[in-house]
Order: structure tokens, then sequence, then C-alpha cells
């Protein structure tokens, strides 16, 4: 196998180290699954770090990174690539998935279950032993480079039972599971990422854990790490802690009056008073 | 002739007349009857043997009445007998009814009332005597009472309404809703509602009609002054519309609804309560909910806090039923919302888990001047019922004293760790504290001169204003405030600090209030008046898990029997989180963690044996479910199924345990199917068009077909491009769109266990009738989107009569006979779910789509005779298991359920599984739009 050229992989480097705090052993657990070449699966809720895991760990381990977002309709070709017209040449151009095997860097494909079933197919042969990608177009039989290392995402969350991952495709992986991070870290975590003081984070950090215990009230999911980090931009960008909350937090969780009610209740009871009073409808 | 009458015996000649009602009245005469006179009793006699002469039980009801009031004036017996006379003349029945009505009249000794009385007598007979009967029966209710005020406006009410002429229907009408709505009002709001009602009537029969079905849909809460308005401008509609004027007045027209919105000022406890659960089980993760203080049973009336006020025990917060303290609506909610707030404090921080032995050695380790008696030394076992602050404040000579000492340090410890964990929270609600704090202060100082304390240190008031009003005590006041912000400081406070502070501060304090207290010349000690009537109530506390401190008194003795020292509230709280069981392995956590240890066993230091445990937890015996299985009920006709069930204590199924019958439902007509249709006909309308476009989106696009709809063009792009660079192109060039089969089965199982009979809160429907509205719009939708789907109930008794009802097939069109079906839905027994689950599973097996969910509809756990608590959730979870090893989703939706239980709900169908709806009102929209989100 042909030695990549860094001109290839600059655009896919990640040149400063994000931000991350470990929660548990995954940086081991990841390393080791790299190691050995096995496909890693994260399973968690929204908004609790794992791209910015991939990022870190693509950071550490010094390799590219190609994120492809799964939407509905993505295809087989979108990930492995087509012909095209170039003036009266056909150039072969290659899709995210064909260059990250040939270029050795890690492909994330976050929310792996929004994409439709025949294209996660295509990924079968790249993620067991044989580790290789066929393109059909080309004729190709293109082997995985030894650095080559593929990652989805997942979030069993998701309701839906029409689009649950097939068994054939979940056996496939090595799975690390995210939950949010411990009150301190997410505390360092939402203080560092969104550049307010450590009391100001720790008091989101205790209202996101007060609204995860009504998430079966008719929230999908709880507050999220990233909107407690928006809430936090935006006290940092001059915007009053409660407003902050409001547009941050609660807005976005929920479309529900009352239930908006209780989430507004619960900012009230750390960040009413600093100053501005806001006109509730 | 006088002689003879004077010699005469009238209860003898009852007697002759008719025994029975002779001896009748020799017992009601007991022992009154040498007091007397002669000539009542002839009264007695005579109108008794006239009325039994026309009827027996107007004979009877008239020594009744004569009975009751013979202690009475002369005149009194006087009138009683002209009114029964008078009455009777026009035939038994209406003077048994003024002989039964009229003895509260006359026992009220009041000249209005019984003028009013004999006018609305009068009048309601001229409409028909049926008028007569439910309306005095609420006169009798009221007057007894002792409420003067509102039976004479009632009963200058009832003159107004039925001297109106009126159909038959309507009076008839009146005639039951009127009493009915004099009983339901508020005694405290009764008189000027009644009067409200009475203007109404005046005008207009049907507007009063209208008027009381406002009332019962919330006009209730408005002030008096409110109601007037409101009234007001009701009446103005009526001028040129009254149809219009009704409309308003039921609160069914818009403009009705606004005015009354405007004008309501009072938040009432329906308003608030599942806004402040949610807020509650967010804000403390734990069972606590919110709870009317008339709920509570009360014992006694010990106290004066008994009537109303704020406090807790170990699940609830009690709140008053309404509060009106301020003049806006929002401001009365926000009070709402204070209360539970600060209450919630209480719970967070701690209160209640003051345990005497370490607050007694924290007196001791502080070297409390105020020396206290060592409860163990007394060697007498206090009885579970009274909790460790109660047995705290006894140790006091003025028991009620130290309580409200405690009240004072409790209060102001939970305001400063409020203050440091939720700032936002004491700036918004602790001025309303501050300012109730500020009202009491001004109301004099004589009676309550621990309010000043209390303002200061519970309320944080700036010592000028706590001390404002007062010169003597401010002393007082002020070295209080200082040994409280100094304890504050030292370290984290705890309960116990709170009662350290009560010791160090108890002989001060009552040195200093008793000259106060002989000045104002009361002997007894009146307890605090605190804003809101907050206090902290152990005995509730305590009361409410006496269970669990049975189980920490028993272990912690055993324990100490064999030299292990440790606090009882460490147990209490362990046993607690653990549901009433507690391990060797606790035990030794417990004890892996020096702070739980007692001084006693400090100094002992003894080595910790976990045999020693062990032998320990084995002393302390755990009690057993020791119901009865009753006999299985009689199907005898039904198919029956039977199903292994799986038992958590032995591991492994029982085979062919429970037997489920298949019922077949009679169905019966009734327009409830269409009814529905109707009321939520935009609902309907909605879900059809959401529906309709999760059904294009089932229209999937196939690309790369040989023949199709229209052109895919990066196939043609490709096709070129092959053409180009010599290569056989691909001919499959066209895009095909294809209706894509939805491949799913759904089988509805609704629980139609005995509680959704339950109604639903602030309406006359039940759980189950709203459960059925859903599942009409739950099929509407299904009919639209085309997935295959049955419904089925289920309930029960015992593992031999495990009931499922087949409402739909899979294969049955939705037609009338399942309308029927679905409208004969009914409350049934039990909930063994394991059981149902599985005979569903059957079913659905038997379907051959590709996707197959099964969604549990129900409003609880399961139940059912030796079908309990970790058995049952066991058997279930396991059947649930078995489900989705064959691949079948399964979902929950879980209504009517306390939120607060809803963790383990997670258990028992794990946690991205369920849905929990805490409003079942909710659930005729919501039941869709989950069915909506699962196969989007």
């Amino acid at each position: 196998m042909a030695e990549t050229s860094a001109a290839e992989t600059d655009g896919y480097r990640i040149d400063r180290e994000p931000f991350y705090l470990p929660a548990g052993d995954e940086l081991k657990l990841f390393q080791a699954a790299c190691d050995a070449r096995l496909p890693v699966m994260l399973k968690g809720p929204t908004g609790c770090g794992k791209t910015r895991f991939v990022e870190y760990m693509a950071y550490r381990l010094a390799r590219p990174l190609i994120t492809v977002s799964c939407h509905e309709d993505l295809f087989a070709s979108d990930l492995i690539g087509r012909y095209l017209l170039k003036g009266d040449e056909t150039v072969w151009v290659d899709g995210p998935l064909t260059r990250a095997v040939r270029l050795g860097a890690i492909c994330y494909l976050d929310e792996i279950v929004e994409a439709r079933k025949d294209t996660t197919v295509v990924i079968h042969p790249l993620t067991d032993h044989r580790r290789y990608l066929h393109i059909e177009r080309k004729g190709e039989m293109l082997r995985a480079h030894p650095d080559f290392l593929m990652v989805i995402s997942y979030n069993p969350g998701y309701q839906s039972v029409l689009k649950d991952l097939k068994q054939s495709t979940r056996q496939r992986f090595v799975s690390l599971e995210f939950g949010y991070p411990d009150p301190e870290k997410e505390t360092r975590i939402v203080a560092n990422e969104g550049g307010v003081d450590l009391q100001v984070a720790a008091r989101l950090v205790s209202l996101a854990g007060k609204i995860r215990r009504i998430r079966d009230q008719g929230l999908m999911e709880g507050a999220s790490t990233r909107l407690l980090i928006y809430a936090a931009k935006l006290v940092h960008h001059q915007t009053p802690q409660r407003e902050a909350c409001r547009t941050a937090i609660s807005l976005p969780l929920t479309d529900d009056r009352r239930l908006q009610e209780t989430l507004n209740d619960l900012i009230d009871d750390y960040f009413a008073g600093d100053g501005t009073e806001i006109k509730t409808a | 002739m006088e002689l003879k009458s004077k010699r005469r015996d009238p209860l003898g000649e009852l007697d002759i007349f008719d025994p029975d009602t002779g001896s009748m009245v020799r017992r009601g005469l007991g022992a009154n009857r040498a007091n007397a006179s002669p000539e009542a009793l002839s009264v007695l006699a005579d109108e008794t043997i006239w009325a039994l002469g026309q009827e027996v039980s107007f004979g009877q009801a008239v020594a009744q009445g004569i009975l009751s009031i013979i202690q009475q004036s002369p005149t009194c017996l006087q009138t009683y007998r002209t009114g029964v006379r008078t009455a009777g003349a026009k035939g038994p029945t209406l003077g048994r009814l003024m002989a039964i009505h009229l003895v509260p009249v006359l026992t009220a000794d009041h000249t209005r009332i019984r003028h009013l009385f004999c006018k609305a007598f009068e009048v309601m007979e001229k409409a028909g005597a049926y008028t007569l009967t439910k309306p005095l029966e609420a006169l009798d209710r009221i007057l007894h009472g002792g409420d003067h005020r509102s039976a004479e406006i009632y009963l200058s009410l009832l003159c107004t309404a039925f001297s109106r002429e009126m159909p038959y229907n309507r009076r008839q009408q009146l005639a039951a809703l009127l009493p009915k709505a004099a009983f339901q009002y508020a005694p405290a709001k009764r008189p000027w509602q009644l009067s409200q009602l009475e203007r109404v009537m005046r005008v207009d029969d049907r507007l009063a009609l209208a008027l009381m079905t406002g009332m019962d849909k919330g006009l209730d809460l408005l002030s008096a002054l409110a109601l007037s308005r409101f009234v007001s401008q009701g009446l103005e509609r009526c001028e040129p519309d009254r149809q219009r004027a009704e409309k308003f007045f039921a609160l069914e027209s818009r403009s009705g609804r606004s005015v009354f919105d405007e004008l309501q000022v009072a938040a009432s406890f329906c308003q608030v309560q599942p806004q402040l659960n949610r807020y509650l089980q967010a804000r403390t993760g734990r069972k606590l909910t919110v709870r009317l203080v008339s709920a509570l049973s009360m014992r006694g009336g010990d106290t004066p806090f008994d009537s109303g006020g704020t406090f807790s025990d170990r699940k609830h917060i009690y709140l008053p039923n309404e509060v009106e303290r301020f003049e806006t609506k929002t401001d009365n909610v926000r009070v709402y919302k204070c209360l539970a707030r600060f209450e919630a404090g209480l719970h967070e921080f701690g209160t209640f888990r003051f345990d005497l032995e370490r607050a007694l050695e924290l007196c001791r380790e502080n070297q409390q001047c105020f020396l206290l008696p060592d409860p163990a030394q007394s060697g007498i076992q206090p009885s579970v019922a009274v909790s460790d602050l109660e047995r705290f404040f006894n140790l006091f000579p003025e028991p009620l004293l130290a309580e409200d000492l405690f009240l004072i340090f409790e209060h102001g410890r939970i305001r400063h760790l409020l203050e440091q964990s939720y700032p936002g929270l004491v700036s918004t609600c602790l001025p309303m504290f501050q300012q109730e704090a500020r009202m009491l202060l001004s109301k004099g100082l004589n009676r309550q001169a621990l309010i000043p304390i209390y303002a200061r240190i519970a309320c944080g008031l700036s010592p000028e204003d706590s001390e404002r009003e007062l010169s003597g005590e401010s002393r007082l006041v002020r070295k209080t405030a200082e040994l409280f912000d100094t304890a504050m400081q030292r370290r984290v406070p705890t309960a116990e600090t709170s009662g350290e502070l009560v010791a160090a501060s108890y002989a001060v304090v009552n040195t200093q209030l008793d000259p106060c207290r002989r000045a104002a010349g009361i002997r007894s000690y009146q307890p605090l008046q605190t804003p809101f009537l907050r206090r902290i109530r152990p005995d509730l506390h305590q009361i409410s898990g006496l269970r669990i401190e049975r189980l920490a008194r028993s272990i912690k003795m055993h324990l100490a029997d064999r030299g292990i020292h440790i606090y009882a509230s460490v147990l209490r709280d362990y046993l607690e989180s653990r549901r009433g069981e507690l391990g060797t392995r606790d035990i030794e956590k417990i004890l892996r963690d020096p702070k739980n240890y007692t001084n006693k066993a400090r100094t002992a230091r003894q080595p910790i044996c976990r045999d020693r445990v062990d032998v320990a937890l084995q002393a302390v015996a755990f009690g057993t479910d020791t119901e009865s299985e009753l006999p299985a009920a009689q199907h005898s006709n039904c198919p029956a199924f039977w199903y292994p069930e799986w038992d958590c204590r032995l591991g492994d199924y029982l085979s062919d345990h429970a037997r489920v019958l298949e019922c077949a439902v009679e169905g019966h007509a009734s327009k409830f199917y269409e009814s529905t249709l109707i009321r939520y006909a935009g609902l309907v309308q909605q879900i059809r068009s959401v529906f309709e476009l999760l059904k294009p989106q089932g229209l999937k696009w196939y690309r790369r077909w040989i023949e199709g709809d229209e052109f895919d063009y990066h196939q043609l792009l490709d096709f070129a491009l092959d053409r180009r660079a010599g290569r056989t192109p691909s001919e499959r060039l066209y895009i095909k769109r294809l209706k894509a089969l939805r491949d799913v089965a759904v089988l509805l199982l609704v629980d139609l266990s005995r509680s959704t009979a339950n109604a639903v809160a602030g309406s006359d429907t039940s759980v189950l009738n709203v459960e059925k509205e859903a599942i009409v719009l739950f099929s509407e939708a299904l009919q639209v989107v085309g997935d295959r789907y049955a419904i089925a109930g289920f309930s029960g008794a015992g593992r031999l009569g495990v009931e499922y009802f087949q409402i739909k097939d899979f294969s049955d069109p939705l037609d009338d006979d399942v309308r029927c079906r679905i409208n004969a839905m009914a409350p049934r027994r039990n909930t063994r779910m394991g059981a149902a689950i599985r005979h569903a599973a059957s079913r659905l097996s038997a379907e051959t789509c590709r996707v197959k969910l099964l969604i549990m509809l129900g409003d609880g756990f399961p139940n059912d005779l030796n079908y309990k608590k970790t058995y049952a959730v066991e058997d279930t979870r396991r059947a649930i298991a078995e489900l989705r090893a064959q691949g079948v989703h399964v979902h929950a939706i879980t209504v009517n359920m306390n939120p607060a239980n809803a963790s383990h709900l997670d258990e028992l169908f794990g946690d991205i599984h369920h849905n929990l709806i805490t409003d079942v009102t909710d659930l005729p929209d919501r039941l869709w739009r989950i069915y909506g989100a699962l196969t989007r």
C-alpha cells in the first residue's frame, strides 16, 4: 500500500487539540480497538460529546478524520464516489468513505440510523476481517489502509422502531457507551467551552441534572452538555443568565408550554434576580 | 272537667293509640321526662295522635319533632303546633315535611329565618310539593352547621326561584340543583355566592342554572367583589340576548372565559398541582408531591395548625386549598410556588434526617449551657411513632417553645443553604416571606414575642426591619441572630446544628419571654405564628414511614447488642433508598465510613466482624405477603390458554402457571364513538393530515430502475460517462416511486384494571373513558395510514382467571361491531401483566409483518393476587424480554400515575421504551403522536 502524501490528508487533519475530558476509560478502549483494527460504535444521547471524542482521538492518534452526517437520501454512491465529466474526460472522484479507506483516516458516520438500510450494507466488508471496499463502478477491490478506522455513532433514545440498527450491522462493532459526564467534569467542560466561571458552570450543570430527572414527563431527552455550553456561551457574550438559559435550554428542549413553565421555574431557582426580569407570555 | 284533664296521662293515651310510637316517645324522652312540663307532654301526645290519625310516618315525624324542641319555650312549641297543623291540613306528606324541617328552624331561634321559612314553604308548596324535599334537607344541613347568614339568603333564594313561572322540568331541575349548590359552596363564601345566585334568579331562572354550571367550572374561586362584577357583566349581556348571557354565565363563551380569567385572583390548588409535582420531581429527584391540607385526616385537632398551613410528611408537601393573599392571580400562584420551593428545601437539606443521638453529642461537644438529660439513661424504649425531633423537644421543660425555636433555626438554616445553592430562588421567593413577616410584626408583639426572631433568622430581615417595632427585646433578637450566624459559618450546617442552637438559646429566650408573657396575662405557651403558617411536622413525617423506622430501630438495636454502634438516621436513609431492604454488604458499606459511628463506638473501638452483622440482620424479621389465592372466576365457555410465569425467587419459570381466558366482548351500541369524533373534530382533522403525511413518506423512491416515472440524473450522468469511456452503459436510468409497504402490525393492549374507573381530577369522567377516547382517535389514525392493528383489553383475578378481551383483531375491519366493543370496554379487576403480554405475543406472532409492535396502555404497575411488587415486576420484565427476543417492539404508555413513581417504570419497560402521561386528559392528543413518532 502506497504511503499517503501529507498534502492529501491536510484538509482532514486536526491541528489543535480539541478540549476533551475523559469520563472513564474510553481513551484506552478506543486505543485498543484502534490497535486491533476493530470498528467502533459510539452510543449515547445527543450532545454528550461523541463527536468531540472522535475529534480528540483523531488528534491524539494523529490520523485524518472524515466525517459524514447520515441522512435519508444518502446513497452508497455518495459514500463511495462516482465518475464526473471534466472537459472530455471522465474522472473518478472518491467519496468520503473511499477517501478514508485510501488515506488511512478515521471515517466517522454520524447518526448512522438515519441512512438508508441498503447504504449501510456497503460498510459491512470494511468492518469485519476482510477490510476491503468494493467499488462496483470501477470494478475495484480496495484494500483498506492499515490505519483506516470506521467509527459510527448511534443514539438509542431515538424512538422510531422502523429505524433500528440491523443486527448484522450492530454486531460488527465494538461499542463505547456515552452518558452525560459527572457533575464535576461537566462543570469543567461547560466552563472551558462556554467561557464562563466555574460557579455559573456549576449552576448550569446542577440545573441540567434536575431537568434530566423529568425526562419522562414529555422531554425526549434531557438537557445535553451541548445545550449547557450554548447557554454558557450566550452568558459569555453578555446575555443575562436567565435569558440565556431560557433561550438555550428551555425553548429548544420542548414546545409544551406547561413543561416549559417547569423548566423556567427551575432556571429561576438558579438565575432569577440577576438584574433581568423577563416578561412571560 | 279541669281536674280530670290535670290528672290526665298523655303518654298513656298515646300508648293506647299506637304502642310503637308510644314506646318510641318514651325512649326519646329518657331522662328529660322529669323536665318536660305537663302542658308540653299533652301537646306532644295530642299532636302525635292527631298526626298518627292521618298517617303513621307523619305521626312519628311529629313525635320526633316535638321531642327535639320540648325544652324550648311554650311559644316555640305553639308555633310548631300551628305550623304542623296548617301544613298537615293539606295532607300528611306536607305535614310530615313541615314536622321534620321546622325543627332546626325553631332551634336556630332567629325570627327572620322563621319568617322566611314559612314564606318559602308556602311558595314551594304552591309550586309543587315535589320541590320541597331536597331543598329543605339542604337547609337542615346549613342550619346544623350554624350558618344563619347563609340560611337566610338560601331561603330567600328559594322564595325567588319557586315563585317564578317555569315549566315542570326546569322546576324539578332547580329543586335538585339549588340544594346541591348551597351545600357544595365553601361556608366562608356561601353567603355572597348565594346572594349573587339570587340576584341572577330574579332576572331569569335559566341564567341562574347557567351560573350554577359556571360555579362548578371555577367561578367559585372568585372573590365577593369579583363575582358581583362578573354577574353584573353577565346581566348586561342578558338585555339584548339571553342565550349569550347563558353561555357567559356557564363559562361556555369566550367572553365569559376571558372576563373570568381577568377577575379571578385566587389561585386554586388544582391549577398548580401538576406543575408543582413536576417541579418537585426535578428539584428533589424523590417521590415528593403536593397534596391538599384537607386531604389529611385530622387527628383530634390538637393544634390550631391542623386547620391550615404548609408542612410536609415523607411523601407530600401539604398546601392550602386556595390562595387569595394578593391582588393578582400571578402573585397568588407565586405563593404556591414559593411555598413548594422552600418546603422542598426541608427535604433536600435533611430536616427530617435529624438524629437525636448525633444532636445530643453535638450539644455535649460544644458544652451547651443548657443541660439536657440523656434519654438513653431513662431506659425506656421510646415508641416508634415518636420521631427523634419530638423526643428532642420533649427534653425541654416547655417542648412547644423548643419546637418553635427549632422551627426558627431550621427555617433559617434552609434559607442559608438555599442562598448558596439557589440564589435565584431566594431572590424571588424570600421577599414574599419577608413581607408577610413584616405584616406579622406590625400586628403587635405581646402575644408573639418570637416573631422578630423568626423574621430576622428565618426570613433574613435586616436588623433595622426586625427591631424597628420593639425596644426591649432587640438585644435578645440580636444575640440569637449572632449565635445563628456563627453556627452557619462554622461548617456545613445540618439539622442537628439547629438542634444544638435550640439547646444553646433555650434558657435565654425562656427567661426573656417569661415577663413578657406574664405582662400579657397568658399562662400557657402560645405557639409561634409564621408567615403562611409554615410548620415542621415531624409527627406526620414519622407516621408515614413507620415500617422503615421500625426496621431501622430494630437493626440498630441488634447491632448495638453486638457492639456495633451506628446512627439510626444512617440506617434509615439506607433503608429508604433500598425500599426497606438492607443486606450485609450495605451495612459493611456503612461501617466503612467513620462518620456513621456514634461516639460510643468511637470510644469502644471494637473491630467489626462480618458474622456479627449477619447474625444481627438475621435477627431482624421481615414481613411477608400472606394473601391467599382466591378461586378463579368461572369462565366455562371461554377458550383458555396456559402460559408460564417467571418466579424471580426461584429464578425459573413456573410452567403452565397462568391461565388466560379469551373472553368474548358483548358490544353495546351508543354514540360514544361518534361523539368522540365530534368532540375532537379539530384534532381528528389534524391527525388525518399528519398521518396522510406519514403515508407519502412511505412512498419510496427507487433509483436505478429499468422503467419508471422519471430519469435519475445520477444514472444519466453515469450513462453518458460510460458511453464516452467506451463501456457498456447500464440501462437502469429511471426513478420509480412505489408505495412502500409500511409493513407494520401493532397491537394495542389496554389495562382494564379497577383503578381505571377512577375519576380524572377536575372532571366527572373516568380514566378509562379518556383512554377510550384516545383509542378512538388512534383507530382513526391507523385507518388513515393503513397499518394492520388490533386492540385488546386485559384484566382478571388470580393466576387462573386472567381475562383477555379481543376488541379488534388484526383482520377485523373497523366496523360497527368493533365500535360497539370499544364502547363496551369497562373497568374490571386486577392486572396480571405478564400473562396478558404473553398472550398478546402469541397473537402478534401469527402476523407476518416485518415490524411488530406492542403498545401497552395502563395506569399503574402489575398487581394481582400473589402477584405483587418485585415478583410482578420481574415477571412482566421477563415477558417483555421474551417479546423483544422475538423481534417484537414493546412500548408502554402509563397514564395518571404519580410522576414520583416513574423511575420504577424504567425498571419495568426500559428507560426509552415508555411514556408517562401524568395528566390523562392529554392522552387523546398524545397516543397517536407517540405512535407516529415510533413508526416515523
